[in-house]
């Protein structure tokens, strides 16, 4: 199976939403779309569900267009959009009729997803009497009844308690662990970086960062230094031409420019006599990484202005 | 992985269930609103029609009071009946904006986005599913409360058979049927116009405010622009054209027509086409429309601009065409008042809904060009509807060759009637002839006055065509060669008055000293009549001289026996049980020798006095209106019989001598109406009142023959006294 996106674009009158993505998911696994609020995120992600027209590109499911009306997609929207005054058992069945199932299947998965989600106490509440939190819940239920092979989650942990909150992550993982796609939008970087493989990051419609997220950061090199000692490092770290970003009681971090600054302030502090408690050495974070563009191309942007 | 057609047929059934069943709610509030239309409304009916059969049946007479609890039982089934039927459309209305909710919730546009249903399938569910939630229970209670109309024409038949109505049982029930036929068609088309502008929308609130506005405009454009095409169109009868207009314009309009005749009436079965045709492309509209809806829109306003223009541009046109009307039909120096008043009413609203629609004031110089286009183009066109004749509706009339027959009547200003029908190709031509002499000259003529010359063809075809036209200008004399041409005249009181159904209340011809009042005896009716028929297929004219008032009753006990009664249980209840008198004048011209003769012999016949009343009359001052002393007494009464010896008495020949100024009885009781340029001043003071037959003759003496009369009189009197005085001794 492989979702191939081809330079989509897509216009609300003088805006541009989304301006040339293109993107594929050849393998299993967790695809992200990340970005600012407005970035075109959402937007991408009806025009590929066909909820949206595209003004320009393609959407290949298999090598062919894709028509989420035949091909079983899961989606979970951004808002709760479930049916007020229905329970909450009757859609999720109603969801799964929809999506051709048998009836001895739908009532089996139908009570496999309330106790999969807790949610066997709400079985014959209306869904305007469920708290959001729950709503979001049934909501990926009915996403995940028809067991699709392509799945699209729109934030799917925004509004969600901790405990509802890794529900949610056990339950994505068991869907990584069945080889499914799935394309992920979230603002949570903890969350990308436990579960995608491959991002994207776009600012203003445009993909200002793309690929797979290890290489990305790998690309970076490991940059940031964290050290524990008995004594004072700083003046160490200042003969080493390194400057502090974060002190605190426990830690001191600093941004090297290369692993050779990291190496001699430890050969330093070692012929110092100082007891090193603890010395961390990693790739810059997801949260960094996206900072920096986003920065970098608002800066780029405001010098074309200029 | 990928679904059979087959499938997805099967995905739009469990669609379309599913949205009906979370439609339960609004089904079951239907269910209780169709109840209480057509079958309350039918089933009050029935208390009234029993208590009228077993009223009827038992009794001769009949008082309002007796059917006082029936009609209350069947005004309240009425007025419950309209408003159940008005909750349903209002829910009918509304219900779009709940079935398409995706269109103004963007988190709904997801979930029903994200939904293995192809866009036609998503939307026929939706509509249907809205459509039947609400209309279906509507059907199938209006269908039951059919089992009522056998059991309601059975009583109708029943009333017939006692004389009572004219109204056919078949009638009633084929007129059931229409109506509902009618008012289904109308609700279909509520839910359709609402469709078609929840569609347009982005936004709950908007569809709804404006798809009652949509609904609610589509009837009244007709209603105003009929009303308009109609009033500038010389001859065409404003309430039966418009009505007819209306009908034309099912089914708002048949509705409205109805509503306002309380008559229901089928609309013609090419209207009906028309109109489900009208219906099929506005939905057909609305499915292409959100066909070609960008998804990004919901939540704005309006999707398609487009709509909200169109709608208040149609508003401002019916408007200012409204108000063109209004101001043309009030006085010059009261205009700019209502101008005003109506710019203000135009303008507030539009500004209003400008704001909204713009949410700045930057773009607002649209609202300005859109207020002046509408402003101007709606001038033109109705300068355009006065200088036409109604687009030339005025100068439509048939080809002499599509004639069957013509009837023409004229009514001078004294409601004095004459009719006559032509079925002679050559006259028809002659008739159509002077029909648009008339149209020439009553262009642009203000109907204020009561019509006087009314021309009906009917068509080999079938059908009719009324043309009534308000001239000014007796049209008597235009039209007399053509009544003089021997062919027979017909003016309905007459007939009615031979068959015993109307009586002649008054005869009055001051310049042969003859007033009459009330002539009950059918003998002498029927002379009269005949020679009044005489008279006018002579072709007789001349000045008028003369009236003659007929009267007759519309009260059901009366008319209960009465083949020619008018009344019908089929108008308005309340006032057929009220008993109404009726009056028709005919005046009598100078050239009605055989009238003339009929009423002077009637007048020599009542001067055998049977019995006389002389008496006096109160000094009358005219200028003042006001008598000196309080009205009418009879301080000197001189009865006299005949056959007895004062009617022979000298005396009493000379005072019949005396007797030569006859003023209309009318003048001298309340004072108020001059004939003949005669006023009523003076010193009148005797009247005398002859009755012969029952028919009172008023008769008066001249002011300068008072003292000779009362000297006369004194002299009668006291002759009298001692006859009573010899006859009682």
């Amino acid at each position: 199976m492989s979702l191939t996106v081809n330079n989509i674009s897509k216009k609300y009158g003088d805006f541009t939403a989304l301006r040339g993505l293109s993107f594929e998911l050849k393998e299993p696994g967790v695809y992200a779309l990340l970005g600012t609020n407005g970035a075109g995120k959402s937007t991408a992600i009806r025009i590929i569900l066909g909820m949206l027209a595209k003004d320009s590109g393609e959407v290949l499911y298999n090598g062919a267009e894709l028509d989420p009306i035949k091909e079983k997609v899961g989606y979970l929207a951004e808002e709760r959009g479930l049916y007020p005054k229905c329970k909450i058992v009757d859609q999720l069945t109603y969801f799964a009729e929809l999506r051709g199932m048998k009836k001895t299947e739908i009532t089996k998965a139908v009570d496999y997803w309330f106790d999969r989600m807790e949610l066997n106490d709400y079985r014959d509440k209306r869904a305007n009497q469920l708290s959001k939190g729950n709503q979001q819940k049934v909501q990926l239920a009915a996403a995940l009844i028809a067991d699709p092979q392509l799945l699209i989650l729109d934030e799917p942990l925004s509004g969600l308690d901790p405990v509802n909150s890794d529900i949610f992550k056990s339950i994505i993982n068991e869907q990584i662990a069945k080889n499914k796609y799935i394309i992920m939008s979230c603002h949570q970087m903890p969350v990308i970086e436990e579960f995608c493989s491959d991002i994207t990051i776009l600012h203003h419609g445009e993909a200002v960062l793309q690929g797979d997220l290890n290489e990305i950061k790998k690309s970076y090199g490991r940059v940031n230094l964290a050290v524990k000692c008995d004594g004072d490092i700083l003046p160490i770290a200042a003969e080493c031409g390194l400057e502090p970003t974060e002190i605190t009681p426990e830690l001191v971090r600093f941004k090297i420019k290369e692993e050779e600054q990291a190496k001699q302030l430890l050969k330093k502090a070692a012929a110092a006599d100082m007891t090193i408690v603890r010395y961390e050495l990693r790739e810059p974070s997801l949260h960094e990484i996206f900072v920096e563009h986003i920065t970098r191309a608002d800066n780029a942007a405001k010098e074309a202005r200029l | 992985m990928t679904d059979t057609t087959s499938e997805r047929t099967g995905f739009f059934g469990k669609y379309f269930l599913f949205r009906l069943k979370s439609l339960r709610p609004r089904m079951v509030m239907s269910l209780i609103m169709s109840l209480l239309t057509f079958p309350l409304a039918l089933g009050s009916a029935l208390p009234v029609l029993d208590t009228l059969c077993d009223l009827v049946k038992e009794q001769n007479e009949l008082e309002p009071s007796m059917l006082s609890n029936g009609l209350a039982i069947l005004t309240f089934g009425l007025i419950a009946a309209a408003a159940s039927l008005i909750i349903l459309l209002f829910m009918l209305i509304t219900a779009p904006s709940g079935s398409f909710v995706y269109y103004a919730k963007k988190e709904c546009a997801d979930m029903y986005g994200a939904l293995p249903l192809t866009f036609s399938q998503r939307f026929w569910a939706d509509f249907i599913s809205g459509l039947g939630a609400t209309l279906v229970p509507f059907i199938i209670c209006s269908g039951a409360s059919c089992a009522f109309v056998p059991v309601l024409c059975g009583k109708n038949d029943m009333l017939v058979e006692l004389g009572f109505s004219n109204f056919d049982s078949a009638k009633l029930a084929t007129a059931y049927f229409q109506v509902l036929l009618t008012v289904i068609i109308a609700l279909i088309a509520a839910y359709a116009i609402a469709t078609l502008i929840t569609v347009c929308c982005g936004s709950g609130g908007i569809s709804i405010l404006f798809s009652f506005v949509a609904v609610g405009m589509v009837p009244a454009l007709a209603a105003i622009f009929s009303n308009t095409l109609i009033s500038h169109c010389a001859g065409v009868d404003m309430t039966e054209h418009c009505m007819s207009l209306l009908r034309a314009l099912p089914p708002f309009g048949t509705l409205i027509a109805d509503a306002v005749t309380l008559r229901p009436t089928p609309a013609e079965p090419l209207s009906l086409i028309c109109a489900l045709i009208f219906i099929a492309a506005v939905i057909i509209g609305a499915y292409f429309l959100a066909k070609r809806r960008k998804a990004e829109r919901t939540g704005e306003q309006f999707v398609y601009n487009a709509a909200y223009h169109i709608i208040t541009v149609l508003l401002l046109v019916g408007a200012f065409v409204l108000m063109a009307n209004i101001v043309g039909s009030v006085h010059v120096s009261d205009q700019g008042l209502y101008i005003g008043v109506f710019i203000f009413l135009t303008a507030a609203p539009l500004l209003f809904f400008e704001l909204g629609h713009y949410r700045s004031f930057k773009k607002m110089w649209r609202s300005g060009i859109k207020y002046a286009a509408s402003l101007i183009g709606s001038i033109a066109l109705y300068g355009v509807l006065v200088s036409t004749g109604g687009f030339g509706l005025q100068y439509s009339l048939p080809n002499a060759e599509d004639i069957d027959n013509v009837v023409l009547s004229t009514q001078d200003s004294f409601y004095n009637s004459l009719e006559a029908r032509f079925d002679d190709p050559e006259q028809i031509k002659t008739v159509l002839d002077i029909n648009y002499r008339i149209i020439d000259c009553e262009a642009g003529t203000n109907h204020t006055s009561y019509p006087h010359t009314t021309i009906t063809y009917t068509l080999k075809g079938g059908g009719t065509l009324t043309r009534k036209y308000y001239t000014y200008d007796d049209m008597t004399d235009t039209l007399g060669p053509i009544f003089s041409e021997n062919k027979p005249i017909t003016l309905p009181i007459l007939d009615k008055a031979e068959k015993g159904a109307a009586y002649i209340n008054e005869i009055s011809v001051p310049s042969e000293g003859i007033v009459f009042s009330s002539i009950p005896d059918s003998d002498v009716t029927k002379e009269l009549i005949a020679a009044i028929k005489e008279d006018i297929n002579s072709g007789a004219g001349g000045d008028y001289i003369g009236t003659m008032t007929f009267s007759w009753p519309t009260d059901i006990m009366s008319g209960a026996n009465d083949p020619t009664n008018m009344y019908i249980l089929d108008e308005r209840i309340s006032s057929a049980l009220r008993a109404l008198d009726s009056r028709f004048s005919f005046m009598i011209r100078e050239g009605y020798t055989h009238t003339l003769d009929a009423v002077k012999k009637l007048d020599k016949d009542a001067l055998q006095l049977e019995s006389a009343t002389i008496t006096y009359a109160n000094r009358y001052e005219y200028q003042s209106a006001e008598w000196e002393e309080n009205g009418y007494n009879t301080d000197l009464s001189l009865d006299i019989s005949s056959g007895s010896e004062l009617s022979d008495d000298p005396d009493m020949q000379k005072l019949l001598g005396l007797i030569a100024f006859y003023p209309d009885v009318n003048a001298m009781t309340n004072g108020t109406r001059e004939t003949d340029n005669k006023r009523y001043d003076g010193n009148t003071k005797i009247v005398v009142i002859s009755s012969y037959n029952s028919i009172n003759n008023f008769m008066y003496i001249p002011d300068e023959k008072q003292e000779e009369a009362m000297q006369l009189i004194s002299s009668l009197y006291e002759k009298q006294q001692k006859l009573y005085e010899e006859m009682y001794s």
